[in-house]
């Protein structure tokens, strides 16, 4: 690299690069200057070791933890290589989208190295859910609110792909796009409409499209803000329990509404926003105000300051 | 991308690094299923893109940008990272002066018990590091990555890696230093001793860091 090198390797200069000089980042000729100071100096040849020596613990301490023996170092958990070859074939299977769909799918554009976000067959959702319902219950402990919550941020942050998408822009105003068996079913046919108008919200139509997936009626949140838009929506888990993952674009970022029947919100603090009683936690950085609203939790998380998600919370319309 | 022999190949490629691209994940994440995900992701990510990736070229490395640069990307939007990201960073570490007997007491072999307290210290400390200064000595030191590989995962120039990582070792050795001394592995008195250092093996280390 280019550490540039003074006309002559003092000392200071060799034991303030020595790490770059073991790095092989350094410049040949200051490399070069290197190794002569060096074979000449007893006191930077001890930095040196020095240098060699703490990585050498370092690694012996992060790849082999103590408790196991020196030689053996970290595995793969015996299900991963299966859901990976699993993910995989799924998004062969989902990919080739045709061109006039793909228009339609919202990919936002800041999201180019997430995950999800993507079209891909229900069949892959699926099974996606079974895997992670299997590993959630193979770790689940106590299934008590904190946990849920996490469950909650995890299913933010995961950005799993959506097994149905919403588009605006095509002709006929809102439509779901349902992904089955790898074809994209565009529903923007008048038949596939059963409003009497056949301009039912997105709402509606996510709505139908829930049911029978969970083991309760799902009616996505509606917000009075234009700038909150529906975009897609999976079938979850919160712990062992189905839920739905509703995904919503905030003036472009993304917010996660997650409907479950479990108390989420139980170990969480009680708040007032605007009138309206939330319970509302933060965990590993993220916010999650819950609205319960007949037996059921909506719990919010997005990234979006905290008083705009806690309004949006507090002033979204819940069945 | 998107037929059986494609995919066969990617997964003849890709899939012997599960377990080291698994190791690093935990080590960023701290959490086994985080874990789990994070290599389910860089694993479709790397599928999507892999006709970007050069033949020939270190395809462990390249698997490990992905995973770097979702692992920052899915969690650098939270407050808490971006104070990290942004601020703990500027905090100057002296150069100091390294006490040689320190130095040497940490070169010369220590028993196996003593090597696993340090080990236990180590994880400790870097736990302990703010969150960039962890992912650099990781990623240099562990993932043994080279400074364009590592700027190229980050997005951050080479110069930015250079400082950064200079930085976050100087702070991790000083706490290694005054956890030898708290251990007895270190007696501080040991300065006066004859100037005698084990033979570095720098060539020895660089031939297994370009195998690994």
């Amino acid at each position: 690299m280019n550490a540039t090198a003074s006309s002559s390797s003092s000392c200071d200069h060799v034991q303030k690069h020595v790490g770059t000089y073991v790095d092989g980042e350094l410049d040949p000729s200051t490399a070069l200057e290197f190794d002569r100071h060096l074979g000449a100096c007893d006191s930077c040849r001890e930095h040196l070791a020095f240098e060699l020596a703490t990585r050498e613990h370092l690694r012996d301490a992060l790849l082999a933890p103590p408790s196991r023996g020196r030689e053996s170092s970290v595995v793969a958990p015996p299900g991963l290589a299966d859901r990976v070859r699993r993910a995989l074939l799924e998004e062969d299977r989902g990919a080739p989208l045709p061109e006039r769909e793909r228009a339609h799918v919202v990919v936002p554009e800041d999201d180019y190295w997430r995950p999800g976000w993507r079209v891909v067959p229900a069949a892959a959702a699926a099974a996606a859910v079974i895997f992670a319902g299997a590993a959630m219950a193979a770790q689940a402990g106590r299934p008590d609110g904190a946990e849920a919550l996490a469950d909650v941020v995890r299913l933010h942050s995961a950005a799993l792909p959506a097994d149905v998408t919403v588009s605006e822009r095509m002709p006929s105003g809102p439509n779901v796009v349902p992904v089955q068996n790898g074809f994209v079913r565009a529903s923007n046919s008048r038949d596939d409409a059963t409003g009497p108008s056949g301009a039912e919200s997105s709402s509606d139509r996510v709505a139908i499209w829930f049911r029978g997936k969970v083991g309760f009626p799902v009616r996505p949140a509606e917000f009075a803000r234009r700038d909150v838009r529906l975009v897609g929506a999976r079938v979850s888990n919160v712990r062992e329990r189905q839920a739905a993952a509703l995904y919503y674009e905030v003036g472009g970022h993304r917010m996660t509404v997650v409907v479950t029947d479990l108390p989420v919100g139980d170990s969480a603090d009680e708040v007032q926003v605007d009138g309206q009683r939330l319970r509302y936690q933060e965990l590993r950085g993220h916010r999650v105000p819950v609205r319960e609203e007949a037996g059921l939790s909506y719990a919010f998380t997005g990234d979006v300051d905290r008083e705009t998600l806690l309004q949006l919370a507090a002033s979204a319309r819940v069945p | 991308m998107g037929t059986t022999t494609q995919r066969a190949e990617f997964e003849r490629e890709a899939m012997p690094y599960l377990d080291k691209l698994y190791g690093a994940a935990l080590r960023l994440t701290r959490s086994e299923s985080d874990a789990e995900d994070l290599v389910q992701d860089t694993l479709l990510k790397a599928y999507r893109f892999y006709d970007r990736f050069e033949a020939g070229t270190n395809l462990k490395a390249w698997l490990l940008k992905i995973l770097t640069n979702t692992f920052i990307n899915r969690y650098r939007r939270t407050v808490r990272e971006r104070k990290v990201f942004d601020g703990a960073v500027a905090k100057p570490v002296g150069e100091g002066v390294m006490s040689r007997a320190a130095m040497r007491a940490l070169t010369t072999p220590i028993e196996t018990a003593q090597q696993r307290i340090l080990a236990r210290e180590i994880q400790k400390a870097i736990d302990e590091l703010p969150e960039d200064y962890r992912i650099m000595i990781l990623l240099a030191d562990v993932e043994e990555l080279s400074y364009k590989e590592i700027a190229e995962a980050i997005g951050c120039p080479i110069g930015t890696v250079m400082s950064r990582l200079h930085r976050a070792r100087k702070t991790l050795q000083k706490k290694l230093i005054s956890q030898a001394v708290q251990m007895g592995i270190v007696e501080e008195q040991m300065d006066e001793s004859p100037t005698y250092v084990d033979p570095v093996s720098l060539d020895e280390y660089r031939r297994r860091k370009q195998t690994a």
